[in-house]
């Protein structure tokens, strides 16, 4: 038994492991999405969610841009049509029309990235911003005492309020 | 235009009557009561009138029938029809009916006056007569039944008027529980015919279980099932119409139904809803005649109902129970002439005791109107303060008795059809009856009006008005009756049994001389026994107490009727409020539990803190993806990489 | 320059996953802060090893510099300077079970799909702008149009109160 383990681990190519592939880069991804997901529910104040969101993003960031790099696109629709057009056309035809003559990639990945990090830190400020207002209105940030979504009906409900 | 569409407004006259008593008493500020008197008076004479010319036409045409109905049910070969028929039964019923209507929605009106809910009576006494008028025009034998239905269920509103009286609401329970049983019985049978019916194939042209050709479809249902079943099948309407009429055993329910308003007692008991038994037997006489064993068991049950009811009644001192047992002793000798094929006087005698019965129930309702006194213990000697009272409850007691009067005629045709058919046994048993009916009535008689006033109402009071005191109303409603039931019987009883019969023969009125001079020397040496004892109290009878307690209680079958529902019909719906409200009742409040306990888990969730929702998203997220890895996975394993 | 890629890809990883770790268990929020701020940059730095120069300066701009500048002030808004930990309780303890179980879902889809690839393409500004204005103007001039709502959102939140009592004044 330990002889099928030693030759099953000598069999892998270890050298081809260690080079980063898309793999590597999406694992990251996750363990920094999951220590986001950590940070939200187990921060004890708003501050620390906050941060924990960023995490998330940048996560998310990390997979669209990754994922886009890796991931072979040259065979899509707008680059077909840019060829044949170059193909077809002389230079200045083609500058005229605006269309450089060359194949250029599709980088559907980082515009999506891009999106994201410009709603993210939108979203961010304005959750910055919310925090302010509560702490002008409540004099605190954390979580444990902020517990304006409690349901006050049933009476027994004061004895578990301790969270997460 | 055909003469049988008019049927319809015998119908829906009482109908009128309801509606428009009811509309105006919440609106419009009229003399309502005066009202309502007015309206209930036109619909019983307009149905009167009606119910005349009908039977004028009838007269003139002996051989035909009148009948309207529309199919209110149609389900390939299964059809119910809804109409009406009359023929010369079903008029006769129809006249004294009206009559009697008539007469009690007169008299109520001033009986009621002083009481609470008096239009409330009236549309519960219109409703009656609708039920009971589309009772004896229904078409059918499934009509019949919804009607039945319906007068049950008006009689028991009627009975329990005065339901603030824990007595009253008892009674009218009573009345209802019992009547179920016969109601259940009737419902067996017509559903039984109507199943076996459907299965000959001859009969599904025909409408089902009309009441125009009883013998026909019979004969039918017969010849599919056997004698056997056949039997069996008409015991279920025996006994629908003995509960109904209160024969022995069931004349309990008669008996506590007196607590219901006199005016409702007359009509209802003494005359109508009990006859309905009756009417049920006659209506369906031409298909019970097929299986002799069920008309002699009519005519035993009959029989044993007149003797045990008159015993009792001898024993009783309440005014209202002596009338009520007379009632179930008179029905127990029209069944017995019906068990005995004596047909037309069956009828007759019908007509008879509900003019005579309703006569004396109103007389009484004047005494207790005026003395507020229903024991006649505390009676005695009226004779001398309302000679009218007197007069009116002496040609009822006389009719009744069959000594005289129009009682006289339909105890002859019914004596004379036991003797000429040598059916010596139901003919002693049935003078004896006759005889025992004389006792009571007489009795009553001597008690109530001869002596000496024991009571405490001041006659002296009425000494300068006008007929003894008594309301203009209540006397004209007394009058009507008493003149019919003096005069009504000697005008009909001749052609009678020519119109109605089930074997066509001549009346004559001292057929067997032998017979008459018998009966009449028993009676009227009866008579001067009742008056020599209670009359002139010249003798005095010795109770012997284990006797009389043992008749007074009506032979312990009340007390057995109460041992059963408490133990038979209490337990069972202790059992089953035990099972409603512990059983399904827990099953439910379990649920419910359940969910609360689930809701107050959730409520639990909501504890305001923000880094628990984000736990609990987080938790759902990872669960969803779970159930989409494994989806995923397992596709892979069945379609391959 | 294989290796160097992979040399200069796990130095940033470890990084990004220690300064995670430390924002996660420090007590202080602006050392959490500042740790945050250094997985920013690190992330930064995947994004040149990725071929997306572009967005790696966009990185440093917004994230970098600018959500750090935003938490530093919140902090000093808020004068959160207490000293709140890691909750250790049975909740807070079944977190990382449950991102565990959360890892081992996802990772054995990563490996099964995207193992083989390992050849990267990178992409130069000019392909990115060109997309961008090309195929996803609407999307990023709906970004703007968010952007100035929220603004606007924010200066009226904050500012309200002392509206009223200026009104009540």
């Amino acid at each position: 038994m330990p002889n099928e383990i030693i030759s099953s681990l000598n069999s892998i190519d270890w050298a081809a492991l260690a080079v980063p592939g898309l793999c590597h880069y999406l694992i990251l991804a996750l363990i920094i999405f999951v220590i986001g997901i950590m940070i939200m529910v187990a921060g004890g104040n708003l501050i620390k969610i906050v941060i924990g969101l960023e995490f998330m993003l940048n996560a998310i960031c990390i997979n669209f841009i990754a994922a886009n790099s890796f991931i072979n696109s040259a065979n899509s629709a707008i680059n077909q049509e840019n060829t044949i057009v170059s193909a077809n056309s002389s230079l200045s035809q083609a500058a005229s029309l605006g269309v450089m003559n060359f194949t250029f990639l599709n980088p559907e990945g980082q515009v999506a990235a891009f999106i994201v990090t410009v709603i993210g830190v939108i979203n961010i400020a304005a959750c910055f911003g919310l925090i302010c207002a509560i702490y002008y209105k409540n004099k605190k940030v954390d979580t444990r005492i902020l517990d304006g979504l409690k349901s006050n009906d049933c009476p027994e409900l004061e004895e578990c309020s301790d969270g997460v | 235009m055909d003469i049988a569409q008019n049927l319809w407004m015998l119908l829906i006259l009482p109908l009128f009557a309801v509606l428009f008593t009811i509309i105006p008493s919440a609106y419009i500020a009229l003399p309502k009561r005066r009202i309502t008197l007015g309206l209930t008076i036109i619909s019983s004479s307009v149905s009167l009138i009606i119910s005349l010319i009908y039977a004028g036409y009838l007269l003139h045409h002996p051989n035909e029938t009148l009948e309207t109905n529309f199919v209110f049910l149609n389900s390939g070969a299964f059809k119910i029809h809804i109409g009406a028929f009359m023929d010369k039964i079903s008029v006769f019923v129809l006249l004294i009916f009206n009559i009697i209507a008539l007469t009690c929605g007169i008299f109520s009106y001033k009986y009621m006056q002083n009481k609470e809910d008096f239009s409330r009576f009236f549309v519960l006494l219109n409703l009656f007569i609708f039920s009971m008028t589309g009772l004896i025009l229904s078409a059918n034998l499934i009509q019949f039944y919804i009607f039945w239905e319906l007068t049950g269920v008006f009689s028991y509103l009627l009975i329990g008027f005065y339901y603030k009286r824990p007595a009253s609401e008892k009674a009218a329970r009573k009345t209802f529980l019992i009547n179920k049983i016969g109601d259940f019985a009737l419902l067996a049978a017509v559903l039984n015919f109507s199943y076996f019916l459907i299965q000959d194939t001859d009969a599904i042209f025909y409408p089902l279980l009309t009441l125009n050709d009883v013998s026909t479809w019979g004969l039918m249902a017969y010849v599919q099932v056997g004698s056997f079943v056949y039997t069996a099948i008409c015991l279920f309407i025996v006994a629908a119409a003995v509960i109904r009429a209160s024969q022995f055993p069931f004349q309990v329910w008669l008996v506590d139904a007196m607590e219901a308003p006199t005016p409702a007692n007359s009509l209802i008991h003494g005359a109508i809803l009990t006859s309905a038994g009756a009417y049920l037997i006659i209506r369906l006489y031409p298909a019970l005649m097929l299986s002799p064993v069920v008309l002699k068991i009519i005519a035993l049950i009959g029989i044993i109902t007149a003797i045990t009811c008159a015993v009792i009644a001898i024993a009783q001192n309440d005014i209202k129970k002596i009338l009520a047992f007379s009632t179930a002793s008179q029905l127990g000798l029209i069944f017995t002439a019906l068990g005995c094929g004596a047909y037309s006087g069956a009828v007759f005698q019908l007509g008879t005791h509900a003019l005579a019965k309703t006569l004396m129930f109103l007389v009484a309702g004047v005494i207790l109107h005026k003395t507020l006194n229903r024991n006649v213990k505390f009676l005695g000697g009226l004779r001398e303060y309302t000679p009218i009272l007197a007069a009116g409850w002496l040609i009822g007691v006389l009719s009744l008795s069959g000594v005289f009067f129009s009682g006289f005629y339909s105890k002859e045709m019914i004596l004379n059809h036991m003797y000429e058919s040598r059916q010596f046994v139901f003919l002693g048993l049935c003078i004896f009856a006759v005889l025992l009916n004389v006792v009571y009535l007489f009795r009553s008689y001597f008690i109530i009006f001869e002596g000496h006033y024991k009571g405490s109402y001041d006659f002296s009071q009425d000494e300068d008005k006008k007929y003894d005191g008594i309301d203009k109303f209540m006397l004209s409603a007394l009058g009507i009756l008493a003149t019919l039931t003096a005069f009504s019987g000697g005008f009909i009883a001749a052609d009678f049994q020519k119109y109605i019969y089930i074997i066509k023969q001549k009346f004559y009125l001292v057929r067997h001389p032998e017979l008459e001079i018998s009966l009449f020397i028993a009676a009227f040496l009866t008579i001067y026994l009742m008056w020599q004892i209670y009359g002139v109290r010249k003798f005095k009878i010795k109770r012997i107490r284990m006797i009389y307690r043992f008749v007074v209680l009506q032979f312990y079958i009340n007390k057995l009727f109460e041992f059963v529902y408490n133990i038979l019909i209490k337990g069972v719906s202790r059992l089953i409020n035990f099972l409603d409200k512990y059983i399904i009742g827990g099953i439910y409040i379990l649920l419910s539990q359940f969910i609360r306990l689930g809701g107050y888990m959730s409520l639990r969730l909501q504890n305001g803190n923000l880094n628990s929702y984000i736990f609990y998203s987080f938790v759902f997220i990872t669960a969803i993806l779970l159930c989409a890895v494994m989806v995923y996975f397992k596709g892979l394993s069945q379609y391959g990489g | 320059m294989d290796t160097l890629n992979a040399v200069i890809f796990y130095i940033l990883s470890a990084i990004c996953l220690i300064s995670g770790l430390f924002c996660l268990f420090h007590k202080c929020t602006f050392n959490a802060v500042i740790s945050a701020s250094l997985l920013l940059w690190a992330v930064s730095g995947l994004y040149f090893l990725l071929g997306a120069s572009f967005l790696a300066g966009i990185q440093m701009l917004l994230w970098g510099v600018g959500i750090t500048i935003i938490m530093m002030f919140s902090i000093i808004m808020t004068n959160k300077d207490d000293k709140d930990g890691f909750l250790f309780n049975l909740k807070t303890l079944s977190v990382p079970l449950i991102g565990g179980i959360f890892i081992f879902l996802i990772l054995p889809f990563i490996l099964y799909q995207f193992s083989g690839l390992v050849n990267l393409q990178s992409y130069s500004a000019g392909d990115f702008s060109t997309l961008l204005y090309k195929n996803n103007a609407f999307s990023f001039e709906l970004a703007g149009v968010l952007v100035f709502c929220v603004l606007i959102g924010i200066i009226t939140i904050l500012t309200a109160k002392r509206i009223m009592k200026c009104r009540m004044k």
